[in-house]
């Protein structure tokens, strides 16, 4: 055989050993996906299962008339060291709805059963994402020994890590909780609006009075103010309105804007002359803060002001008056049909399609 | 169907509706549990119950459209409703007074003070018929 054939003859064979170890390994890759899935799954099943059969023994524990510290033990003795992620699993489902009494059994029983300390011990040495994990239950279960625990997690430079602890350490809410969330929120400086609202709504009557008097002190920085301004309107916190009317003087626009949004959240009607007024400010922004909020107060007195703004340069303003028109009654639908009469031809567009999209707004609600 | 006092629960989360069924049950009522407002409706309709619980946010309807299509019902129109609210949602309690609730609750809750709730309110309803 010539030397050139042997060499393709050689080549042609590696390529072809080579192919069919590729396709044995994607199909071996294959079934033990498969296999993994089945386990996976099996393993769900049975932990379904577990806890289905431990929610009755649980339900019991919180309605029954029996002892708790006997049913406790009780459960101490009957539930088998496997299930123990079963039991954890529904005191922690129930303890997420609950509370009074029966949240103060669940707390009970999970520190009598030593939950708590495993937690704590997780919170102190575990990986990032199980650190979350057991913030979230010692919260769930008002851990309060785990308090200078979870303030240590606050310089994690995990953001989940953090804002676990920070609503591990609302819910638990004593003094000394509270007291560090707040020193939380003066010194973080990567703060999300939203999700330390979510936090602190947990404890709304405990934070309301530091964020006022915070407010009323003004010593932030503006990203800060803007934060604090936000989660007194997401809180819809009614003993903010008079120091955010001051707000709304404010020599920087931008928080002018916040405060102006923020009554609007509060929907406090005692805001309206205020808000008139804001109405005229130099800043577009604060102009279309100051319409939409008077919308959301349901202030009819605005409604010629809110004409007057659908003829306003700037197009968010136009907007959110012609939103705010057409959240005020049979009276601010004509001011903003007659408005709409009056307009440039492009200005009529923007009114409609906001008056479109209110409509379908309204027939969705029912 | 027992002569027990029926409770229609309108819960989306199982694990609410399972610890009041729970404990309903052991109070002497019988539950039917409905998962969505749209499925809570349809078993209101079918037994005419003693009692609604209703949680507001729910799939399909609302227990807002759960409450007006009750009140809109002749046969259903006397039929007492609980709300349930969410935490921060407190404008929904005022909201439901004016669809025609006639008590709330905010979650989370005692479930125990639930069962005296349904227990008061099942009672004054039959004081006012009889």
């Amino acid at each position: 055989m010539p030397q050139a054939d042997v060499l393709t003859a050689s080549i042609a064979m590696a390529v072809t050993y080579s192919v069919i170890g590729l396709f044995v390994l994607v199909v071996f890759m294959f079934l033990s996906l498969i296999v993994l899935r089945i386990v996976v799954a099996r393993r769900e099943r049975t932990f379904d299962g577990k806890v289905e059969e431990i929610r009755p023994a649980v339900y019991e524990l919180l309605t029954g008339d029996s002892p708790a510290g006997e049913v406790v033990a009780e459960l101490h003795a009957t539930i088998p060291m496997q299930d123990r992620r079963a039991l954890e699993y529904v005191l922690l489902e129930n303890a997420r709805v609950l509370k009074g009494r029966e949240l103060e059994i669940l707390t009970m029983v999970f520190e009598q059963l030593g939950y708590a300390d495993e937690d704590i011990t997780t919170v102190r040495h575990g990986r990032d994402i199980k650190k979350a994990e057991s913030a979230f239950h010692l919260g769930t279960m008002r851990t309060a020994r785990a308090v200078p625990y979870l303030v240590s997690l606050l310089s994690s430079s995990s953001p989940e890590v953090k804002f676990s602890a920070l609503n591990a350490l609302s819910k638990i809410g004593t003094p000394d909780a509270i007291a560090a969330v707040m020193e939380y929120l003066a010194t973080d400086n990567d703060l999300e609006t939203m999700r330390v609202a979510e936090v602190i709504l947990e404890r709304k009557q405990a934070f309301s009075p530091y964020l006022e008097e915070w407010l009323k002190r003004g010593e932030a920085d503006i990203p800060r103010l803007e934060l604090l301004i936000d989660l007194v309107g997401v809180m819809k916190d009614t003993k903010a309105v008079l120091v955010l009317f001051d707000y709304l003087a404010h020599e920087n626009p931008a928080v002018r804007a916040r405060a102006a949004s923020a009554l609007g959240s509060i929907r406090d009607i005692s805001a309206r002359d205020r808000l008139e007024i804001a109405l005229f400010d130099e800043d577009p922004g604060v102009r279309a803060e100051a319409a939409s909020a008077l919308g959301k107060v349901q202030c009819i007195e605005a409604i010629p002001l809110l004409k007057g703004s659908l003829a306003d340069p700037d197009l968010a303003v136009k907007m959110n008056s012609a939103q705010a028109l057409s959240q005020l009654g049979e009276e601010g639908y004509a001011a903003l049909e007659e408005g709409l009469a009056a307009s440039e031809d492009q200005e009529r567009r923007v009114v409609a399609e906001v008056m479109a999209v209110q409509q379908i707004r309204n027939g969705e609600g029912g | 169907m027992s002569d027990k006092p029926v409770v229609v629960v309108a819960e989306d989360e199982p694990q609410i509706a399972n610890l009041v069924r729970y404990k309903l049950e052991k109070s002497g009522y019988e539950v039917l549990w409905g998962k969505d407002g749209q499925r809570a409706w349809e078993l209101i309709q079918e037994s005419k119950p003693d009692l609604v619980i209703l949680d507001v946010m729910m799939p399909i309807m609302d227990g807002f459209e759960v409450l007006r299509a009750m009140h809109d019902g002749p046969e259903t129109r006397e039929i007492p409703a609980i709300m349930v609210t969410a935490r921060g949602m407190e404008e929904d309690i005022l909201k439901g007074f004016e669809e025609g609730a006639v008590d709330y609750m905010v979650k989370p809750f005692s479930v125990t003070e639930l069962a005296a709730r349904v227990k008061a309110t099942i009672g004054r309803r039959e004081q006012d018929t009889e």
